[in-house]
């Protein structure tokens, strides 16, 4: 019985060393109280959670969207923020995944889908093979439909947001032995899909 | 051609990794810009970001819209059909959206991205108004063209004084994009966008029409048709309030139905 409360207080030791090793465990503890900190925070993570919610989703406006909900929601609960699990990247984007994942049960079918054609038009101007490029990445991130919802998280996850297996673990409950495996299927998946469409 | 693993992940890491535009950093940030208040450059309008999730929008960039100086009220006189209007009407709205329209404040942003968004902005500047769709006393005007690069719109809300007439005041800009040009047909819906201004809350569709559609009509979620209104392609309608849109007809001349597309349900309470 001994072992629990043990273990417990390692834990705390654990997250107060890592409160003080990491500046983002520093600032999310400033942002309580700090508008400022608040503010650092959205600079330095706003690019992962859009690229994880673009690579969920597939559609830049709802990723847009979604990561401005799920900053909005983090700055409303960073006072319960807890040094663990992940660190605060990997704490922001579980609200991200609720987010998505509760905006998805609420999509009905969606009617106006344009579809992507040859009269597509690049949004910028620019060289023919920027244009080639864009389209290709964009058809990449379309292939992720075919995955899991659990495989595309963890796709999206380290493609996207840039987390390492042991982080996806924290954001998506599995260890990071299972989040490798579930990736390397995942990208095995995608690269029969995409070798197939080439 | 077939891939090795690693340049496959090299692949996948170039597509899911690519950065956001700078016309989506500008959206984001205002969209942002109420809950980061006081530490970030505010503006006191809130961001109409464009919601109707369509795969062929590029990117959304915004203008710093002025308040509306109008008490809640003005919402009061909102009508299904919308309210003529006449030509002084539209030219006071054209000249009060473009004289209250702030310029944006892009000293945040690295010289190459500031200089791609200023020339962004030069053509929202130059858009011709297109539709203004007034009920009661305020009025949604939309600057709006199919240019190359694909489809801008810019829509700019103004409230009338209390006697319904012109001159109106308040205005600016309230939100603009940069759309990729959908395929053709005869109702294309560009985006649904929701604003809150000092009179509440308000929800619009705006998109294009071709010519032989003569009306546009939106059933909403929260029950009631709103008629829009039509004019040199383009059709606007708006409403008080969150409600969405679930379906738009285009109707023809004769009364036939020439396109029905329902809308995606998605319904803005996201952030609850």
């Amino acid at each position: 019985m001994e072992a629990i409360p043990k273990l417990k207080a390692e834990r705390a030791e654990e997250a107060r060393d890592r409160t003080a090793a990491d500046p983002d465990e520093q600032l999310a503890l400033r942002a309580r109280t700090d508008r400022e900190a608040q503010a650092e925070l959205y600079v330095r993570h706003h690019g992962a959670l859009f690229r994880y919610l673009r690579a969920r989703c597939r559609n830049d406006d709802v990723a847009l969207e979604l990561t401005a909900v799920s900053f909005e929601k983090a700055l409303r609960a960073i006072g319960r923020y807890r040094s663990q699990g992940g660190g605060v990247r990997a704490w922001l984007l579980r609200i991200a995944r609720n987010a998505a994942t509760d905006h998805e049960r609420r999509r009905r079918p969606l009617i106006p889908q344009w579809p992507m054609n040859s009269d597509h038009r690049s949004p910028d101007p620019g060289p023919e093979e920027m244009a080639i490029a864009r389209d290709e990445r964009r058809r990449v991130r379309l292939l992720l439909a075919d995955l899991s919802e659990l495989q595309r998280d963890a796709i999206a996850l380290r493609y996207g947001a840039g987390l390492s297996a042991r982080e996806i673990g924290a954001v998506i409950g599995k260890s990071e032995e299972a989040t490798q495996k579930l990736i390397s299927r995942a990208v095995a998946r995608l690269k029969e899909a995409h070798d197939a469409q080439h | 051609m077939h891939s090795t693993n690693w340049s496959f992940e090299q692949v996948l890491s170039d597509a899911l990794a690519e950065p956001m535009t700078a016309l989506q950093r500008s959206s984001l940030d205002r969209r942002m810009a109420p809950s980061l208040a006081q530490t970030r450059h505010a503006p006191r309008w809130r961001l109409a970001l464009a919601v109707v999730p369509i795969v062929a929008v590029a990117s959304v960039a915004v203008w710093a819209g002025a308040t509306i100086l109008s008490p809640p009220s003005a919402f009061a006189t909102w009508t299904a059909v919308p309210t003529p209007v006449d030509p002084a009407f539209a030219e006071q709205m054209e000249r009060n959206c473009a004289t209250n329209r702030p310029a944006e404040d892009l000293s945040s942003f690295d010289p190459q991205t500031r200089a791609e968004m200023e020339a962004q902005q030069e053509i929202f500047r130059k858009l011709p108004l297109v539709v203004v769709d007034r009920r009661g006393r305020a009025a949604i005007a939309l600057f709006a063209e199919r240019r190359p690069e694909g489809q801008a719109v810019v829509t700019c809300m103004t409230i009338a004084e209390e006697d319904g007439g012109s001159p109106v005041n308040g205005g600016g800009g309230s939100a603009t994009g940069a759309l990729e040009s959908p395929p053709d047909g005869p109702l294309r819906l560009f985006s649904a966008l929701r604003d809150q201004s000092d009179a509440g809350i308000y929800t619009a569709y705006v998109g294009h029409v071709d010519p032989d559609v003569v009306q546009v009509t939106v059933e909403r979620n929260s029950g009631g048709s709103v008629i829009a209104s039509v004019a040199n392609g383009y059709f606007v309608a708006w409403w008080p309030g969150d409600s969405y849109a679930t379906t738009l007809v285009a109707y023809g001349e004769g009364g036939q139905i020439l396109a029905e597309i329902g809308n995606n349900g998605w319904d803005f309470r996201m952030a609850e």
